[in-house]
């Protein structure tokens, strides 16, 4: 159910954030620090982001949605890969101009709770990142601190409280006024919903958008709630092991996923009046050790469609329908 | 739900201003705490006030070799030592350079120890581990050789003293702020506020340092007391301040060849010793109860 105010597909035209071939590996440490093997976290992952847009990023616990967001904020620093934001390679980038260009790529907490420092008001962590970014005086930071509570919706009051004072939705309006005091363009909202109770929930992704019109914003989605996520994006990548497998509008991901991974994931969403979850649910076990990956393509371990040919080579990111899939046998 | 949130935000906003009267009841309903708070109170009165309070405050330089060695009285209340002068005099004026030397010498350990902590435990790399391995070095020599072997060398005197509590007692701190560091530093409000585009210096003084103050705080305080126990033994060793300066360390010293007869000799200035380091290693404990952000937030919770 696209809103009136989301075109279903962003207006073409430069991107605003491009990201190609980005990998982020971990080493595995054995003793003595030595070297055992690599946790592919990010392996080869492109997309592109469209001013306005908003794309959700989806896929299991561990698959690399987070690290993704972290790499994308500089957080991590990527082994290998581009990360062009506004024209501007920022892969690799000294830490005081990351720190710069951090004023417009913004990235919001799971927990915006623990994001806060538990010894600070509200007051002062909201002022934090005007005080790093502006030479604003202490009465225009306050107007403008003031301004933002507002917008999302919180009592001034609440400047005067601490973090733990203040009740979970409250905590992430707190977490995302924060970031968006600096005005920034994009903003990547990792798990922006988890631990809510659905009424809250439903405040808090109505707010998303009341402020991504206000403030013009451009969101990465990050997700394992795909009723959310069919509600909020545009565009959806599906993440599997650190790979992009399935990416496309909204639309055709959810009516005709390709890829076998995509369909089990949807198939475990419950339905009221529908099909038994477990019906057309085969997705058994857990993911492969990351650290140790099936040769070829690294979801036939737990396909049903695996045949010869996916053990031996690895599928790209190829055209199937509507969208791209990365599988030998799509549909 | 605003209106449930606007009620629960104004019982938390009271409860936040009660917060300081709570850490302070808490305070004065620990005992032991209280107990050690009130010796260190008692041990700064008396260093200031130690002209008023003494009943001969000429005697910390003053002999009358006719009175030596007099047993507690109505006059002398401890007694006097071997040249005369009234001991219950000289102890509190020993009070002053007690504190001088635990104040000074922690107080630099602290400032040198703290920064090298945070800096090392901040900054993942070599130079990091240098500087832990440096401390590694000085923890791995025992403290009161060290100190030995520099008051000796240097000559004794109360600065010498200071300085070697300082370059001895440093490590203590460094190793702790650099464990407390680096498990704050994996803390997501840290990484968050790097994440803002925060600057290292800052997220060091502003978020680490506020957070890893209460460890620090118990650390001084217990501390103080194991410094001033090693300014006494050097004391002892004859490595303090010269005489006649009125130290406790080297009044016992003093007092050996006159026990077990003068008795009330070595036992006045070990009463002092012990009571003061045992206020500030009771304060130490009662402080880390108090303290602690894992027994606060759980009392918080409770309520």
């Amino acid at each position: 159910m696209p809103d009136a105010l989301a075109p279903s597909t962003p207006a073409t035209g430069e991107p605003i954030l491009r990201v190609k071939d980005l990998r982020r590996y971990f080493a595995i440490r054995g003793p003595f620090n030595r070297r055992l093997g690599w946790i592919k976290a990010l392996d080869d992952v492109s997309f592109d982001l469209q001013q306005g847009e908003i794309l959700g990023l989806v896929g299991e616990s561990g698959c690399g949605k987070s690290t993704l967001g972290k790499t994308l904020m500089g957080i991590h620093q990527p082994q290998s890969g581009e990360i062009v934001f506004e024209g501007r390679q920022i892969a690799g980038l000294t830490p005081a101009k990351h720190r710069e260009m951090r004023r417009d790529l913004q990235y919001a907490y799971q927990d915006p709770g623990a994001s806060l420092d538990p010894r600070w008001k509200i007051r002062a962590s909201l002022h934090e990142p005007l005080i790093i970014h502006t030479k604003l005086g202490e009465a225009e930071r306050e107007k403008r601190v003031r301004a933002i509570m507002e917008a999302v919706g919180l009592p001034a009051s609440h400047l005067d409280l601490y973090p733990h004072e203040v009740s979970g939705g409250q905590l992430r309006r707190v977490g995302l006024a924060r970031i968006l005091t600096l005005h920034p363009k994009v903003v990547i909202l990792d798990e922006p919903t988890s631990g809510l109770d659905v009424s809250v929930q439903a405040t808090v992704l109505t707010l998303f958008r009341e402020l991504r019109q206000m403030f013009n914003l451009t969101y990465v989605f990050i997700s394992h709630d795909l009723a959310v996520v069919r509600m909020m994006c545009q565009r959806v990548a599906v993440m599997y092991l650190g790979r992009i497998v399935e990416m496309g509008p909204v639309e055709a991901i959810f009516d005709r996923p390709q890829h076998p991974y995509t369909r089990s994931l949807l198939a475990a969403i419950p339905q009221i009046g529908g099909a038994r979850v477990t019906k057309d649910f085969w997705l058994e076990g857990e993911p492969p050790d990351p650290g140790n990956l099936p040769t070829g393509c690294r979801f036939r371990t737990r396909c049903p469609k695996a045949q010869a040919k996916c053990a031996e080579i690895e599928p790209t990111l190829e055209r199937a329908a509507g969208q791209e899939a990365a599988c030998h046998f799509p549909g | 739900m605003t209106g449930g949130a606007m009620t629960g935000g104004a019982a938390t906003a009271r409860r936040q201003q009660a917060g300081w009267q709570r850490v302070l009841k808490r305070f004065t309903g620990d005992r032991a705490a209280f107990l050690g708070a009130s010796l260190i109170l008692t041990l700064v009165l008396v260093a200031i006030f130690a002209p008023v309070l003494s009943p001969f405050p000429g005697d910390v330089s003053e002999f009358h070799t006719a009175q030596r060695l007099r047993p507690p009285d109505a006059v002398n209340w401890l007694g006097t030592d071997r040249m005369g002068s009234d001991l219950l005099s000289r102890i509190l004026f020993g009070a002053r350079i007690t504190i001088t030397i635990a104040v000074i010498a922690v107080g630099t350990a602290v400032l040198v120890g703290v920064p090298i902590g945070l800096v090392a435990g901040y900054y993942v790399g070599w130079p990091s581990n240098l500087l832990m391995r440096v401390s590694d070095i000085f923890l791995a020599v025992p403290q009161i050789v060290l100190a030995i072997a520099i008051a000796q060398t240097l000559g004794p005197s109360i600065e010498n003293v200071i300085l070697a509590l300082s370059i001895t007692y440093w490590p203590f701190w460094a190793r702790l702020v650099y464990a407390e560091t680096r498990s704050v530093k994996n803390e997501v409000f840290v990484e968050s506020a790097i994440a803002l585009g925060a600057s290292a210096p800052r997220v060091m003084i502003l978020h680490i340092l506020p957070n890893i103050a209460s460890a620090i705080i118990v650390r001084t305080s217990i501390g103080m007391g194991a410094t001033i126990l090693t300014a006494a033994a050097l004391g002892f060793l004859g490595l303090g301040a010269p005489p006649p300066a009125p130290e406790w360390g080297r009044m016992i010293a003093e007092s050996r060849e006159f026990l077990p007869e003068a008795w009330w000799y070595a036992t006045a200035p070990g009463i002092a010793i012990f009571l003061v380091v045992m206020g500030f290693n009771l304060l130490g404990d009662g402080l880390r109860d108090i303290l602690d952000p894992r027994i606060r937030r759980a009392v918080g919770r409770s309520e």
